[in-house]
């Protein structure tokens, strides 16, 4: 099976200093895939990349088997992008917000896929309201349905738990599990929260100051090296400095 | 997995991006209130001119008999041969200046606003051809500025059919008409312009300042540089009937910035359709204005289309 994502020498620099070293991962299609690291480890430039967002200075990255730079349309056709803080047009409602961004998908009754994303998020009550007047928890599910109006293959997440309040966090983790169980959608999430990828992931990848220090599957990482405390002091240990 | 997308058609986009634009921009206040400022003063410049004529056939009225009785030579009204139209005049002005800050205001918001409220983003993560997105954003613009103008010619209408002792022949309506087309096509110029500006610029002050400047520049400058009109006199929708002074500088600036001149050619082209002012041997005359005009939307629209379509898909202001 084509993987879901694919990265070979994956590099980009900015003004001649790596960003992003030369980065070679391979995301399995179904699974929940967390990349770890803290503050500038280089996580957000990767998903800029992966999202075509960005043009990588060297390197080649397949999306569901497509090039992000060559192929950049089609591989945006299969993803679906939730940014860490999700904006949207704050004086139109959500309603509004997502039937705009429906039809860039493509979307041919976009009315019946907004109704049936929000009651898929449980949050059809939020559809009428002024974005502007949304919390961050709500503004958030606001952007994961936003993101996956479209079914896409492959969603990406970037820190999708900041700011959220420990009942918005639990929330959208059990979206994202359900997302993958009920969907079979990938997922791709940054976070510099072990306990998020313990709960929610099936793999990380450990990123450090540019560089991928570790990959692997939960389960085998935690056959190995035991419970959620062991990840955290093996996430400290291949990623120094970083805040847990 | 169920698809419910198929893949977006480039030209079915534009439409979707434009009226969406069009949805935020009636959301905005500033945008708002400056249009109503526009029209307000158009409405009223249609009344100023019909009182200012109205003033001048009762003085001239009133001394009519006076001059009889008195058996002095009796001199034509000065208003008798002045086409009804040139009641309008004012709206020039209110067009080059109040109308050209608008246009600029609206372009730049078109484009400010998907960069503030950090959607940009979004839209670039969508399967979306950034060409079908700037196509959207112009033809938003081109539609706004079409409204103001629809609206503001309409007020016009009304306070011309109003007005009493002002009858208007078909050919006047047409005038009319070609007058606010030709408006249409000036403002779009400022309003391309302001877009490509907040697409190129990251600072959002600098994005503003550049347009401004540009207009500053057409409506001020360049009239003073050419013929040495100082920028009171610009003001004044009848050109200065006063010839530049005879110097080698001006000689020279006259001819060459003339071909520059978008806000000259613009009240030319207005005042010969209007029909209030001379033919202006140094002017670039109907056909020469409405070129330079319609080259300057040609050029701004490349310029934007073009910074549109390179805008990087992570640019969002909400960082800075």
């Amino acid at each position: 099976m084509t993987p879901a994502i694919l990265t070979s020498q994956l590099a980009m620099r900015y003004d001649g200093a790596f960003a992003l070293k030369p980065l070679d991962l391979e995301v399995a299609t179904g699974e929940v895939f967390g990349f770890l690291g803290h503050n500038g480890a280089g996580k957000t430039t990767t998903l800029n990349i992966l999202t075509t967002l960005l043009k990588p200075t060297s390197g080649k990255a397949l999306v569901c088997g497509h090039d992000v730079v060559v192929e950049g349309f089609e591989a945006r056709r299969r993803l679906g992008y939730v940014p860490e803080n999700v904006r949207l047009y704050e004086a139109m409602s959500a309603n509004d917000n997502l039937r705009f961004l429906a039809q860039l998908s493509g979307i041919r009754k976009p009315g019946e896929e907004i109704r049936s994303t929000l009651k898929f998020l449980e949050c059809e009550d939020l559809g009428p309201r002024r974005v502007g007047a949304m919390s961050k928890g709500q503004r958030q599910r606001i952007g994961l349905a936003q993101a996956i109006l479209h079914r896409p293959d492959i969603l990406f997440l970037d820190e999708p738990t900041s700011g959220l309040d420990p009942l918005g966090i639990k929330t959208l983790r059990d979206l994202i599990v359900r997302l993958n169980k009920e969907r079979g959608t990938t997922i791709f999430m940054n976070t510099h929260l072990i306990s998020e990828v313990s709960k929610t992931c099936t793999s990380l990848g450990v990123l450090n100051q540019g560089q991928l220090v570790f990959h692997d599957t939960i389960a085998e990482v935690l056959r190995r090296f035991g419970d959620d405390t062991a990840l955290e002091h093996l996430y400290l240990s291949l990623a120094p400095g970083a805040e847990a | 997995m169920r698809q419910p997308s198929t893949t977006p058609k480039t030209i079915g986009l534009v439409p979707a991006v434009a009226l969406n634009t069009l949805r935020v921009a009636l959301r905005d206040r500033t945008v708002l209130w400056l249009a109503l400022l526009f029209l307000a003063m158009v409405v009223l410049s249609a009344y100023l001119g019909w009182s200012a004529t109205n003033t001048v056939n009762h003085i001239y009225a009133q001394a009519l008999p006076m001059l009889r009785a008195t058996g002095l030579p009796v001199p034509p009204n000065p208003l008798a041969d002045m086409p009804p139209l040139a009641m309008l005049r004012n709206m020039t002005t209110y067009i080059s200046l109040l109308g050209a800050l608008v246009a600029i205001v609206m372009g730049f918001q078109i484009i400010a606003e998907d960069l503030r409220s950090g959607v940009f983003p979004l839209i670039a993560s969508r399967p979306v051809h950034r060409a079908a997105y700037a196509g959207g954003k112009m033809l938003a613009l081109l539609v706004s500025i079409a409204g103001l103008l629809g609206i503001a010619a309409a007020g016009t209408a009304i306070t011309v059919v109003l007005m009493p002792g002002n009858p208007m022949s078909p050919d006047d309506w047409v005038s009319i008409f070609k007058f606010y087309s030709v408006s249409w096509l000036f403002l779009s110029a400022f309003g391309l312009m302001a877009m490509g500006a907040a697409a190129w610029s990251r600072s959002e002050s600098v994005a503003l300042l550049v347009p401004v400047t540009a207009w500053l520049v057409l409506t001020f400058v360049f009239p003073q540089l050419s013929a040495n009109i100082n920028p009171m006199a610009a003001l004044n929708p009848i050109k200065a009937m006063v010839a530049p002074p005879v110097s080698a500088f001006f000689d020279f600036t006259g001819p060459v910035l003339a071909q520059f001149s978008l806000v000259g050619a613009y009240r030319d082209v207005a005042a010969t359709l209007l029909g209030f002012a001379p033919a202006d041997p140094a002017s670039l005359g109907m056909k020469g204005g409405l070129a330079l005009i319609s080259v300057a939307n040609l050029i701004f629209g490349a310029l934007t289309m073009t910074a549109l379509t390179r805008l990087s898909g992570t640019r969002s202001n909400t960082d800075e």
